[in-house]
């Protein structure tokens, strides 16, 4: 089955859940991640597409650059100053994740990041139901996130909203235009090992010619033909 | 009873040898059918005599619930690339499982879109897209046979078992079909996997009708399949790597069936029983019943012992049983005796017993709930680092005591391929410097992040330790998350050269789905019959046939 079959779904095809976090997580290999980095920010980022942020449209107009300068933290004071060194701020809700869990309450300036906004997703990641969160934008690269414990019935409403937008998002899927799901799942292909002879012999299966195309006879049942001998005998 | 270790289960050999039980997912689909007697019709059957054209199955399960199996059949085409393999571009059979009436609209957008694979939509509340080939010889022979008027041969049959072989199931929001998680909680298929084994027991039905069917176009007169042969022939199945793969993604239910498993097994070695109990007896017919289906088993197995001697081993159990019963041992003790006993034959052995163990129970009330898991978990960042190095080194000592200067250690990577994500492990040398690389590799990442944490102060937490490290986040998370379960992961070094993914792939395919008679399938690959047995619509939908474990043949 050749990529070349693939067509925009009609409109504004909707993806499914599974579908998104597969592409974004391929957009994040094929823009450099570390490894070790990749399940924890494709969460982080489809936490921003369910939380109603279009995250999709926006890395289809800006695809995902990865700056070669880590994240820097300062984590000495009260309050702690993160560096996002040019990332999608969406790309550090994991790190800012674990400080406000860490803490409990805490102030924390993001600087030096893209689209601050996307850091709204807070809401959405379930960890972090047990907290009161209040993220300001500042400036075009600054955004302040101030955190704090949640009483029971903030827990319960802020848990509430969440499986609200989760369900929906799994009932209705996540529309997108679809020359923007077509984009971004070609896009993210890139982290797919092309293909060869060698590599489709990778599979495990003993069907191919030298040039690698099947060449599997048509009857593999080979029990049955040993059957039919023992039959015959 | 103590729970089995995960040290002795968790190994590829021992899950490589886990059997089909009560809690397989074909199973509890058909207990649930058999139970609420669900109605299971030919709706549509427009295919000529080669095996070409449409066909439709409805089910009903109830008043608010129904749906439709469409099937598009083909002819078999030499010189197309007709593989098990998604990368094929032929298939004998495709299907979808639709939610309520299928409808024109929707028949015909599936019709459209199923061929395309990768790039076909499925129609608005489909479940399931599926695949399948004829098993050529089996399934010509069946239909000789019954054209003259005769059964086919079961001394051949019995060496496949199945007339097709499913290539493929997809579902859970692939392709644009419904999303698992989206089924409604009243959702007859809501239990995780039904959706899958329902798609498969109806192209099983498929399989058989249209032999049947094919026989009666080259002879009016031809026979149908009898009634045995309808229950012994199941659906063929073919599984490759992406079942290694599926098992690192899915650690917490992995964790979750291998728990219910384990915990049911404890709970039957302690049953007291006397010796005249009639759960005694039902393990002597289960042993008496499964001596014979191992005797008749013609699979030629190569890693996994021979069905001759599987079947002489439950005849020593049998043996064994009887005479317990006889000299009234301990009754407390009588089923764990029986087992310790089973230790000293081959893991295929002791495992059928395990399973008829559990048959011994009464079935858990809520399936669906049991066996439905969120991967999601916490990792709690505040975790000093001294308690994650306990963690390691008391759960993970077989990935830090890997060789990791043995030639063949490093030797394969996982990936997927950019052309049907295919999944495949190719030698580590021969691949590019960068793709997305997605073997769990605890050996080699335990045995970096060791020296790092040893060289932190115990009490700084590990969220720090991966802000500074961000390269070890998806490690120490997953470490995190699964400290309060022990069955969740595969004791092996999946980059060895020489480690086997059939184990894994036959764990799945046996044990989770219940596939009967898996065996190797070429170097990696696993087969196996799924619904060996099973009851018939007929049979389901008279409330019969629940008790279908280990099938006899029909008699030639």
């Amino acid at each position: 089955m050749s990529d070349s079959k693939l067509t925009p779904p009609p409109g504004k095809a909707s993806m499914s859940v599974r579908e998104c976090r597969l592409i974004l997580e391929r957009l994040l290999v094929a823009s450099g991640a570390l490894p070790g980095e990749v399940p924890a920010a494709r969460d982080a980022l489809l936490a921003a597409e369910v939380h109603g942020l279009g995250l999709l449209q926006l890395i289809h107009k800006h695809p995902l650059t990865l700056p070669s300068q880590p994240v820097r933290y300062d984590e000495t004071g009260p309050a702690v100053v993160v560096d996002g060194s040019g990332r999608l701020s969406a790309l550090l809700i994991p790190a800012l994740r674990d400080i406000i869990l860490e803490r409990g309450t805490v102030d924390i300036s993001v600087l030096n990041v893209t689209s601050p906004e996307l850091l709204q997703a807070l809401d959405s990641v379930p960890e972090l139901d047990p907290s009161r969160i209040q993220v300001t934008v500042q400036s075009p690269g600054t955004v302040t996130v101030r955190a704090a414990p949640a009483n029971d019935a903030e827990t319960a409403s802020r848990l509430a909203a969440r499986s609200q937008r989760i369900t929906d998002a799994h009932l209705n899927g996540l529309p997108v235009p679809g020359v923007v799901w077509l984009e971004l799942y070609q896009r993210s292909n890139a982290a797919l090992l092309g293909e060869s002879a060698e590599t489709r012999s990778h599979a495990g299966y003993q069907d191919l010619d030298e040039t690698g195309r099947i060449v599997k006879q048509m009857d593999d049942d080979v029990d049955v033909e040993f059957a039919l001998q023992q039959m015959v005998n | 009873m103590q729970l089995r270790d995960p040290g002795v289960v968790m190994t590829p050999d021992a899950l490589g040898a886990l059997q089909p039980t009560r809690f397989s997912a074909s199973r509890t689909l058909v207990n649930k059918m058999v139970q609420e007697r669900w109605v299971i019709s030919r709706a549509e059957f427009e295919i000529d005599a080669y095996g070409q054209g449409n066909a439709r199955y409805h089910v009903a399960v109830n008043d608010d619930w129904s749906f439709e199996f469409v099937v598009f059949s083909n002819a078999p085409e030499e010189g197309v690339e007709r593989t098990d393999r998604i990368i094929g571009s032929h298939w004998d059979m495709m299907g979808a499982l639709i939610e309520g009436a299928a409808g024109g609209e929707r028949i015909e957008q599936t019709k459209r879109e199923l061929p395309k694979l990768y790039g076909g939509r499925a129609a608005p509340g489909t479940l399931i897209w599926c695949r399948a080939n004829r098993s050529m010889r089996a399934f010509d022979l069946t239909v000789e046979s019954l054209s003259r008027g005769e059964q086919p041969p079961a001394r051949v049959l019995g060496a496949v078992c199945y007339l097709m072989r499913n290539t493929g199931l997809d579902g859970n929001g692939t392709f644009g079909t419904r999303s698992f998680a989206a089924y409604e909680s009243e959702h007859p298929l809501r239990t995780p996997y039904h959706a899958q084994m329902l798609t498969s027991y109806l192209m099983r039905e498929f399989s058989l009708d249209l032999a049947e069917h094919m026989a009666a176009a080259v002879d009016p007169n031809a026979a149908q399949l009898s009634h045995e042969f309808r229950r012994f022939l199941g659906l063929g199945n073919a599984s490759g790597l992406g079942l290694v793969l599926f098992a690192k993604n899915h650690p917490r239910m992995v964790d979750r069936w291998i728990s219910l498993r384990e915990s049911s097994l404890a709970e039957a070695r302690d049953l007291v029983l006397a010796a005249d109990a009639p759960e005694l007896d039902r393990l002597d017919a289960l042993l008496e019943r499964a001596i014979n289906y191992k005797a008749q088993d013609r699979m030629r197995y190569t890693y996994q012992p021979a069905a001759a001697l599987v079947s002489g081993e439950l005849a020593e159990l049998r043996s064994r049983l009887a005479s317990m019963r006889v000299s009234a041992i301990e009754p407390g003790s009588l089923l764990d005796s029986l087992y310790r006993a089973s230790a000293a034959l081959t893991s295929e052995t002791q495992e059928i017993l395990c399973a008829m163990l559990l048959e011994l129970l009464p079935m858990p009330d809520d399936m669906s709930s049991l066996v439905t898991v969120d991967e999601h978990a916490t990792a709690d960042p505040a975790t000093p680092v001294s308690e994650l190095l306990n963690i390691i080194a008391e759960d993970y000592g077989w990935a830090t005591d890997v060789d990791l200067d043995e030639p063949s250690a490093l030797h394969f990577a996982w990936y997927k391929s950019a052309n049907a994500e295919e999944p495949r492990r190719g030698p580590l040398k021969d691949l590019p410097d960068a793709f997305d690389d997605m073997t769990l590799d605890l050996p080699q990442k335990l045995q970096q992040l060791v020296p790092l944490l040893r060289d932190s102060d115990p009490d700084r937490t590990t969220g720090s330790v991966v802000r500074q490290h961000p390269e070890f986040r998806a490690t120490v998370e997953r470490l995190l998350a699964l400290r309060d379960t022990g069955y969740h992961t595969v004791w092996a070094n999946t980059r060895d050269e020489h480690f086997n993914p059939a184990h894994i792939i036959r764990l799945f395919n046996s044990a989770f789905y219940g596939l009967d008679k898996t065996k190797e399938d070429g170097p990696v690959g696993v087969v196996g019959v799924l619904f060996h047995g099973a009851p018939t619509p007929a049979d389901i939908a008279s409330g019969t046939g629940q008790d279908w474990l280990f099938p006899t043949e029909p008699e030639d």
